[in-house]
């Protein structure tokens, strides 16, 4: 990463900080505690001071790290970001489907559509490691450990 | 103390007794193996399968499913970076870079020698001194604690490594800040939930962990357009063996970190976590500048030492839960439930009125450990074929796992949108070179740190003088100042000596 980064992300931990040190001031003090040295706040206030210090040092000292651009632009070419942002998306749609659709039913779709993104095409692999490990893994749970899974009301699945 | 090792050695060896200790590592390392069950819920779930022997034959059972989880979880923690529990989180410094260079086998079998050695130390010291321990161990009160914390936590910080010491301290800080998300423990307000009922009981350790080491790393993997080719290197599973010189150079390290770990686990709700962790830390700062630079890109002494550490912590938790009935961590509290429910109430009077019980666990937990090594060494090829798996299918599968692994531990879908929105930052800051472990550090010793501050500031009148009016806290804190030193005050000499 180039100096100009490492201070941007160095500026993103002070806005957190910030950001978290201006949260600290709205929690509540337990009555009849408020003149105490330490409080509810006291331990918030402390660390963002610490990460601020922290953040701000990084910022002022970045640039050390050794990188040359040659070598930051060979790794910036090999990131599929198309493909992470894939990744992520069906994360979100398994967990929102997860009590919708049932545990059976949304892995199963969920493995079968992060195997597409991550470029698998052999389609007898890719359904058989989609189907056994969830139903195995719902097998195990439901009937030999006893743990309810979701699952879809009209398949019980 | 003879007659009643004698007497343990005769209930431990009856062959009910040794089925049921073999039956309990296996399930136990099954169920650890799964993603989001720890010991706690393994031994949770055959509690009501005990209820069909009798007490000592539970408790053995138990005992045996408990080191099988520890075990489990050490095996993803190696093989998918996926550490289940807080005590497994420092094998993935050093297991999983060893896994992914190819040496997967030589990773398993190390875990599973140095859990061994960990744990029988471990069993001989429980032997010898549990009852003297349990009485030291009650002099550890919240100034003890909070300077044991403050020294875990810098021992980590100092040694991260990656980045620097102002990102790992800085990440240190950022899980601290973590850690304060929920309900206060003391006043018991509520702080940063932003009115999300979902954040009363703060952020789980495990969506915490599984986001910063699993799934960023197979987001990583996503990201990388070479994954394929990569993962050629990933099949080859290499020796189980060690050579005479790996031997040498690891046999010192279970020493040190079995005994360290033995007795940070004895005392109660220090446990395996942070053993593991100052262990790593203790030999990272003991090792020469050559071998240190090894660790956490695949060092063999920097994934034996929390292994042997974490498993000698386990043995040495049942110090106070069988001596005072005291539990030192949330699976011996499960175990004290469990205790009491078979009719026994753990405490000193143990020894005498059921030595049978005493001394059979304690001999148990050495065949325990014998037979996880039994069972586990000759398993350790297919448990790393794992890796074999085409990442196409291998990174879908590790973000199932995680995903449902915090699933099954809140049944919130809440969780795993955090849990997403975590890996996503993971991967950003781990590009830019922050390390995750001391963040994971922060965040696990957190509450405890900000409990035993406040408890010993209200002990002491608002004065910080507890930290050098008392001679445990006290020793702590130098200990502290010179792990912060240490490296500082060794280049200088370094330089003078070439000076």
């Amino acid at each position: 990463m180039n100096a100009f980064s490492e201070r941007l992300m160095a500026l993103v931990f002070v806005a957190f900080c910030l950001f978290y040190g201006l949260s600290a001031t709205t929690i509540d003090v337990f009555p009849g505690r408020e003149h105490e040295l330490i409080t509810s706040r006291s331990f918030p206030y402390g660390l963002t001071v610490v990460g601020l210090l922290c953040a701000l040092y990084i910022a002022v000292k970045a640039g050390a790290v050794a990188e040359t651009e040659e070598a930051e632009r060979a790794v910036r070419k090999r990131l599929d970001w198309l493909r992470f942002a894939g990744l992520i998306a069906v994360s979100v749609a398994y967990s929102f489907l997860l009590e919708h659709a049932g545990f059976v039913v949304s892995t199963i779709a969920f493995l079968v559509t992060g195997m597409l993104i991550m470029g698998e095409r052999r389609w007898i692999p890719l359904t058989a490691a989609a189907v056994i490990p969830p139903v195995m893994f719902w097998v195990l749970l439901e009937f030999a450990l006893d743990i309810r899974l979701p699952s879809f009301a009209a398949s019980g699945l | 103390m003879f007659d009643g090792i004698m007497a343990g050695l005769e209930v431990a060896t009856r062959p009910t007794n040794l089925l049921l200790v073999s039956a309990g590592c296996f399930a136990g390392t099954l169920i650890g193996m799964l993603p989001g069950l720890g010991p706690v819920s393994a031994i949770a779930l055959l509690i009501p399968v005990t209820y069909a022997f009798d007490p000592a034959g539970a408790l053995i059972l138990l005992a045996g499913v408990y080191y099988g989880a520890v075990f489990g979880g050490s095996t993803s923690a190696i093989l998918l970076n996926a550490p289940g529990v807080a005590g497994t989180v420092a094998t993935t410094f050093d297991g999983f870079p060893l896994a992914r260079s190819g040496a997967a086998g030589k990773a398993l079998a190390v875990a599973a020698y140095a859990s061994f050695s960990g744990g029988t130390l471990a069993a001989v010291l429980l032997l010898v001194a549990a009852p003297a321990l349990a009485t030291v161990s009650l002099s550890f009160q919240s100034p003890e604690y909070f300077a044991l914390m403050v020294l875990g936590l810098v021992a980590v910080t100092a040694f991260a490594g990656e980045g620097g010491f102002a990102k790992s301290t800085l990440m240190a800080v950022v899980g601290l800040m973590l850690a304060t998300v929920g309900t206060d423990r003391t006043d018991g307000v509520m702080r940063f939930t932003f009115g999300r009922l979902d954040l009363l009981d703060g952020i789980s350790f495990l969506l915490l962990a599984m986001a910063a080491f699993a799934l960023s790393e197979v987001l990583l993997a996503a990201l990388n357009r070479e994954t394929r080719q990569a993962n050629d290197k990933l099949a080859d599973m290499g020796s189980l063996r060690l050579s005479r010189e790996e031997v040498k150079d690891v046999a010192p390290t279970v020493g040190r970190s079995s005994l360290l770990g033995f007795l940070i686990g004895v005392l109660p709700g220090a446990g395996a976590t942070i053993a593991s962790f100052m262990s790593y830390a203790f030999e990272r700062n003991l090792a020469a500048p050559k071998a240190r630079k090894q660790f956490g890109k695949g060092s063999l002494r920097g994934l034996a030492a929390p292994e042997s550490a974490n498993n000698a912590a386990s043995s040495g938790s049942f110090v106070p839960l069988l001596t005072l009935g005291v539990p030192g961590s949330a699976t011996t509290a499960v175990m004290l439930g469990a205790l009491i429910s078979y009719g026994i109430n753990p405490g000193p009077s143990l020894f005498v009125d059921r030595p049978d019980v005493f001394w059979g666990v304690i001999v148990s937990m050495y065949l325990g450990n014998v037979v996880l090594l039994i069972l586990n060494l000759p398993l350790i090829p297919y448990f790393a074929r794992i890796l074999a798996l085409p990442q196409t299918f291998l990174v879908p599968l590790i973000v199932f796992f995680c995903l449902v692994g915090v699933y099954l531990v809140s049944f919130n879908v809440f969780d795993l949108y955090l849990m997403i929105a975590f890996g996503a930052v993971a991967v950003v800051l781990r590009r830019f070179r922050y390390p995750m472990a001391p963040m994971i550090v922060g965040f696990t010793l957190g509450g405890l740190l900000e409990t035993n501050l406040r408890r010993s500031m209200v002990l002491y009148d608002d004065s910080f003088s507890f930290l050098w009016e008392r001679p445990i806290s006290l020793l702590i804190m130098v200990l502290t100042v010179l792990i912060v030193l240490l490296p500082v005050l060794r280049k200088r000499w370094r330089r003078a000596v070439t000076d």
